[in-house]
């Protein structure tokens, strides 16, 4: 299937996130969609399969011009995604996951002996030996992923989206998928295969095209390019004045120390300190074990293996109440599940989080809370109408800050921030860094994860670069290239 | 596949036995329970006594498969003991009034299964909690069936024809109601397993949200699937009505939580996507076994429900478990 999205605009209210983006895909080819977190891939991905529809621009189909309203418009002209999150029924059988929706079915009974026979054939294709009568929830997930392929080829796609594929799978089963992929490139399908990990497209992809920032950048042979020509076009930023100048403080005592930290498919050997008045920074690809650590740092999740330290002392930090006592806060990825009540008011969200604070003999002092949150949300410097504003009628960047007023509030010693600046507008960005460097000022420890390198080379002391639920290596934030750190990221050496 | 059953090994049999066992907790309980009341009481195996079982097990088990199939697209329906209420009155009404049974009988159905296009239009249309759109229509209906009967029973339907036969009669032997029972418990063993409509059911419970992008009309099989619920309470309801002949206002009450006992022991999950037909036929049987035992052994009435209460406990943490 010949391919052609040409000029694509997509808006999300105000906020325009591709600009007339071109992306052409062959016949038999494996094509590599490469970019930074919210360079609009998925967004293009999305608008090709029907979830999205696009402001303007035009989908060419072998020459032809065609229009998704929905998934099974795209479905019907043989496009098929495998998602990141599988779409799969885990308590039903493979069998039955490969033909849902698409039944071998005579006045609503199932012939299974038909099915049996496709799913037979389709899976040999493929060399996958799989018992159809197993439950999907069995399945390793690298298994899963080929009943999502297969799942594809009953469908007779002819060209299939594999978003971040092998995130979840082990070196084997990659081997296995790349030997699919090959084949079915072999059959005449084409792939677009999304991917942050790049030595995998220069195993695997034929062509590549990079977007940035919801540009399109480049489209290329991937035998023409380096590892060093990708990074660059996909990094290709300038740092501006985003960035406040960083204060000049002391770096003072160690805080908080880890000492070979693991959990099993998770983490390993992981160990750091943060000192006084220091900001670490957490580097690497989502799901790569960052927000694990913190969640052990926190007594959120139990560790396996190695110790933490607070102030020199050996603390077990199992719960997350004594890691509150111990003056740690944690300020999460997803403010929207994990931080905030969004049904409720700024001075309750506030108070949640400092019950000890304003109560007393267990009654809440009105007084002592509004005091509380008038502090607090001046620090962060939050725009709101009045305390009794429900949080959901804030503004993203808004939310945030709520989200540091409210861990502010409890005097930690230790921040942690998972992705403080994630989804949130430029001027808000601005201020929380202004915030952090204020509260380095204030001599607190702050570990930063984030998964744009850009910010962490802004606002970092020192970063840690994850690969893989490894510590890849720990740089000095001193004139050092966001090139090299995306290349430790990406396994590189 | 045959070639991996070659290659099991002698010491993975007691395993294979354990897993036997964990994954058919309910069918061992209620082969236990049997066995104990064997011992227990002489008349419990006679032929007359399992008769009597069927029987007193037809009604809750008529529920318990409706809200068996709204449990595993990932609902719930308090609403059936109201709707047996609603229609049985309906049926007794329209016969006192002088329609044949047979018609009555269908517009009973039909009643039934407005109460549960209603339900599910609240839910899918209307975006209601299954537990919100079924307690409002629960209680709407058990007033409605007091307003228009005035509290009062409506009885003596006759002694002969349908109205008589369908809750009291027998063929070859053996009640009409244990007859309906094992049709259904085929009917339903059939439809969950081999239809494309059970699939669906199955995929909406287990993961709405991919069901919706495979292409399933989820909103459209909600409606259907509490459409049969309502059906099936109906179909008890005429059967319930037949065999007391007569028409009871408060007829019903908590039999809802007796269906969903019946579904839960049997291994259904209310987190939906899971669930069979054997599973709840064993869950109507263990619940008729206990209070058909109890009775036998002469045990007070109340023990009964503390016992079932303890089984759905032991049951779900036992699904859990495996």
């Amino acid at each position: 299937m010949k391919l052609e999205l040409k000029k694509i605009c997509k808006s999300f209210g105000p906020v325009e996130v591709l600009h007339n983006v071109d992306f052409h895909v062959n016949d038999n080819e494996v094509h590599a969609l490469i970019g930074e977190n919210g360079a609009g891939k998925s967004t293009l991905v999305k608008i090709l399969t029907g979830i999205e529809t696009c402001n303007s621009g035009k989908i060419l189909i072998d020459g032809i011009e065609h229009k998704f309203n929905n998934v099974l418009d795209s479905e019907a002209i043989g496009i098929a995604i495998v998602n990141q999150e599988l779409n799969l029924f885990t308590d039903m059988t493979v069998l039955e996951n490969l033909f849902i929706c698409k039944e071998s079915s005579k006045l609503g009974i199932i012939n299974k002996k038909a099915q049996i026979e496709i799913a037979n054939r389709t899976l040999k294709r493929l060399g996958i030996k799989v018992d159809l009568n197993q439950p999907v929830s069995d399945l390793s997930i690298g298994m899963q992923q080929m009943l999502e392929i297969s799942k594809s080829l009953i469908l007779d796609a002819k060209l299939i989206v594999l978003d971040e594929p092998t995130s979840a799978l082990t070196n084997i089963e990659i081997g296995n998928l790349f030997r699919v992929l090959n084949l079915l490139k072999k059959d005449g399908k084409s792939i677009i295969y999304i991917s942050h990990r790049l030595n995998e497209i220069f195993e695997l992809c034929d062509t590549i095209t990079i977007l940035r920032d919801g540009n399109f950048v480049l489209r290329d042979r991937v035998k023409n390019m380096s590892f060093d020509d990708v990074v660059k076009n996909m990094v290709g930023y300038d740092l501006g004045n985003l960035y406040p100048p960083k204060p000049d403080v002391k770096i003072g005592n160690v805080l908080l120390e880890a000492r070979n930290l693991s959990k099993e498919n998770q983490f390993k050997d992981v160990s750091f300190k943060v000192h006084e008045g220091e900001i670490i920074g957490f580097a690497g690809l989502m799901g790569f074990g960052r927000t694990e650590i913190m969640n052990v740092l926190f007594g959120v999740e139990n560790r396996d293996a190695g110790e933490i330290l607070f102030k020199d002392k050996l603390v077990k930090l199992s719960n997350v109440q004594h890691a509150k006592k111990l003056g740690i806060g944690y300020v999460t990825e997803n403010r929207k599940e994990e931080g905030l009540f969004l049904d409720s008011n700024i001075k309750q969200n506030i108070l949640y989080n400092n019950l000890d604070k304003v109560c007393k003999q267990f009654i809440i002092n009105k007084n002592l809370l509004e005091n509380l949150t008038n502090e607090f949300t001046q620090l962060v410097n939050l725009k709101f109408r009045d305390l009794d504003q429900l949080i959901s009628e804030l503004s993203g960047g808004n939310q945030q800050k709520v989200v540091l007023a409210k861990w502010l509030a409890t005097n930690p010693t230790v921040l942690i921030l998972d992705e403080p600046t994630r989804g949130i507008d430029v001027n808000s960005k601005k201020q929380i860094y202004e915030l952090i460097f204020k509260l380095k000022e204030m001599n607190l420890g702050v570990i930063l994860v984030s998964s744009e390198l850009v910010e962490l080379l802004g606002v970092a002391d020192k970063i840690y670069v994850m690969c893989e639920g490894q510590i890849k290596a720990e740089i000095e934030n001193k004139d050092v290239s966001d090139e090299l750190i995306m290349k430790y990221m990406m396994g590189g050496n | 596949m045959n070639k991996m059953k070659l290659d099991i090994k002698k010491e993975d049999i007691p395993s294979i036995v354990l897993n036997y066992f964990k994954r058919n907790i309910p069918l061992i309980g209620l082969i236990v329970i049997v066995i104990m009341l064997m011992i227990l009481s002489p008349s419990f195996l006679t032929k007359y006594n399992i008769i009597s079982v069927l029987r007193q097990g037809s009604i809750n088990g008529l529920l318990a498969f409706g809200v068996t199939i709204v449990i595993i697209s990932g609902g719930i329906d308090l609403s059936v003991g109201s709707t047996l209420a609603f229609t049985g009155m309906i049926f007794a009404k329209a016969i006192v009034d002088g329609i044949p049974a047979p018609i009555a009988f269908v517009i009973a159905l039909i009643a039934g299964a407005i109460i549960g296009a209603i339900n599910g239009v609240l839910i899918s249309r209307g975006k209601l909690q299954p537990f919100i759109a079924t307690l409002g229509s629960m209680m709407v209906f058990r007033g409605l069936t007091l307003y228009i009967s005035n509290g009062v029973p409506v009885s003596r339907l006759g002694d002969t024809g349908f109205a008589a036969w369908i809750g009291r009669g027998y063929f070859l032997g053996i009640p009409i109601p244990a007859i309906m029972l094992i049709i259904i418990t085929i009917a339903f063993a059939f439809f969950l397993s081999k239809t494309v409509f059970g699939k669906r059911i199955y995929a909406i419970g287990g993961n709405a949200k991919g069901a919706k992008l495979s292409g399933i009309n989820v909103k459209r099989n909600i409606v259907y699937i509490y459409m049969i619920s309502g059906l099936l309470a109906a179909f008890a309801a005429v059967i319930l009505v037949s065999r007391l002949d007569s028409a009871v206002p408060t007829a019903g009450i908590s039999y809802e939580l007796n269906a969903i006992a019946a579904a839960v022991i049997g291994g259904t999950s209310l987190t939906g996507g899971k669930g069979k037909a054997s599973g709840t036929l064993i869950g109507i049987l263990i619940i008729a076994v206990i209070i058909n035992g109890l009775n036998l052994l002469g045990t007070s009435a109340y023990l009964q429900q503390i016992i079932t209460g303890l089984i759905i406990i032991f049951a779900v943490i036992a699904d859990r478990k495996k």
